[in-house]
């Protein structure tokens, strides 16, 4: 038991060896098969960004995160559907109203932070803005902007757009061209050509809000889409007499009521099929009757 | 390192240089020597790949640090089963049956009893014992210090001498 002493364990644990199965040239031969079989390892670049360089780029990138939270994060209000021959009165936020008509949409979007007002409109819709920041009017086929004003804008589609002015001012943008209409001052849009600007009856705001539309030199076929868009039915015309013009006030706020005095004032016969909505015009033939 | 044929020069002396220490501490670590001559190879494939980054001076204890490291990630939980050879054990003509029987039993509780100890301190002793380091070569491999190196020892010697003792 004496000989199991500590200096005995020591020599013991001294005569050890690790039970190695490699060799160090065996060892060294496998690892260089590993480097060699390995892609060379390039050790990452680190760049230095040039401290300019990095504050141009941080403050754009303030700048940008500026630009989002003021003009562009927000979310647009639920859209404003309305039915034919209905029409809905909606206030934003900043008391601004907007009238929106027969058979239309329109949602709007205000800024918290800026005051900016986006709506986006298809159809017909009434506008009394309140003087603040910046108000446009999205519509496929242009845009409107304007700071405070009453104006009314007809977009139902791109090929016909009707716009009257009755307070302030309107840039109204079109084909990368701006037209300006002041108070009193009306102007169309259809297909590729855009009419001159017209003077409005003294009437004309009231009478809108009551549905009563005033038109100066309006061809049959410009009205008769305007029928179509605003009573949600189709309208078929006659090519000969498609391109007649029409002036004067139309009561639209009764379907009939303005077919008739369509057709009275054009020398027209017309027929409706309400089951599958459509209105037909045609010349009146020598001793027909409306 | 300036060109290829300069770093593999270097890389071939330290390799030759520190082989054999660095995959006995990871046998001492593991007690399994496959384990210990695979990692030995992936501590050097390390050196390697940082080449660019090394200080000579630091370079010993990067090594066993990159071991114990790499060790601790992948094989802590085994259980360990050191089997080293014992040298001193040589059969002849002189020695009785019975004295070889009593040595190899002997031998073999003393294993057991290096495998039991503390892992810091098992391997301080055995980089001593079998690696034939000296107290201040541990301490600078293993960035502790002279002290610490001579505690461990002390309580390792104490240790396998209870424990032997007890069992035999």
């Amino acid at each position: 038991m004496q000989r199991f002493d500590q200096a005995y364990i020591d020599k013991v644990v001294g005569s050890y060896g690790v039970p190695s199965k490699l060799s160090t040239n065996d060892a060294w031969e496998k690892l260089q098969k590993r480097i060699d079989e390995k892609p060379a390892y390039k050790s990452p670049k680190v760049v230095r960004i040039n401290f300019w360089l990095g504050t141009v780029a941080a403050s754009l990138v303030f700048l940008f995160v500026l630009y989002m939270g003021m003009f562009k994060i927000g979310r647009f209000s639920p859209e404003i559907k309305t039915a034919t021959l209905q029409n809905e009165k909606v206030y934003l936020p900043d008391s601004s109203m907007l009238v929106v008509n027969s058979n239309s949409c329109a949602k709007y979007h205000y800024n918290k932070f800026t005051g900016n007002r986006n709506i986006q409109i298809n159809g017909e819709v009434f506008f009394d803005v309140r003087k603040g920041k910046s108000f446009s009017v999205d519509f496929k086929g242009g845009n409107v902007s304007v700071l405070g004003t009453k104006f009314n804008v007809v977009a139902y589609s791109p090929n016909y757009l009707h716009l009257e002015c009755y307070e302030g001012s309107v840039v109204f943008k079109r084909n990368r061209n701006e037209y300006i209409l002041k108070a009193g001052e009306g102007m169309i849009a259809f297909n590729d050509s855009v009419s001159e600007i017209y003077t409005l009856d003294k009437t004309s705001f009231y009478d809108k809000l009551n549905g009563i539309y005033y038109w100066d030199k309006i061809s049959l076929g410009e009205l008769a889409n305007f029928i179509e868009m605003r009573f949600n039915y189709r309208v078929d015309i006659d090519n000969s007499i498609a391109q007649r013009n029409f002036s004067g006030k139309i009561d639209l706020a009764d379907l009939n009521n303005g077919l008739n005095i369509v057709s009275y004032a054009m020398d027209l016969i017309y027929t409706v099929n309400h089951e599958e909505n459509i209105i037909t015009f045609n010349a009146k033939k020598s001793g027909s009757h409306i | 390192m300036v060109n290829t044929t300069k770093e593999k020069d270097w890389f071939k002396a330290i390799f030759n240089e520190h082989y054999e220490f660095i995959r006995n501490y990871l046998y001492y670590l593991s007690g399994d020597m496959e384990i210990a001559e695979d990692l030995v190879q992936d501590v050097f494939m390390k050196i390697w790949e940082i080449r660019d980054k090394i200080n000579d001076e630091t370079l010993k204890p990067l090594l066993f640090r990159i071991a114990r490291n790499m060790f601790y990630n992948l094989h802590k939980k085994k259980v360990l089963d050191h089997r080293f050879i014992n040298n001193s054990v040589v059969e002849n003509d002189t020695d009785s049956p019975e004295f070889l029987l009593e040595m190899k039993e002997f031998d073999a509780k003393l294993q057991k009893a290096i495998t039991n100890l503390p892992e810091h301190c098992r391997t301080i002793f055995l980089m001593s014992r079998i690696d034939e380091l000296k107290y201040h070569e541990i301490a600078e491999r293993l960035k502790i210090s002279v002290k610490a190196v001579e505690k461990q020892i002390s309580k390792a010697l104490k240790l396998l001498r209870e424990n032997i003792a007890y069992k035999i």
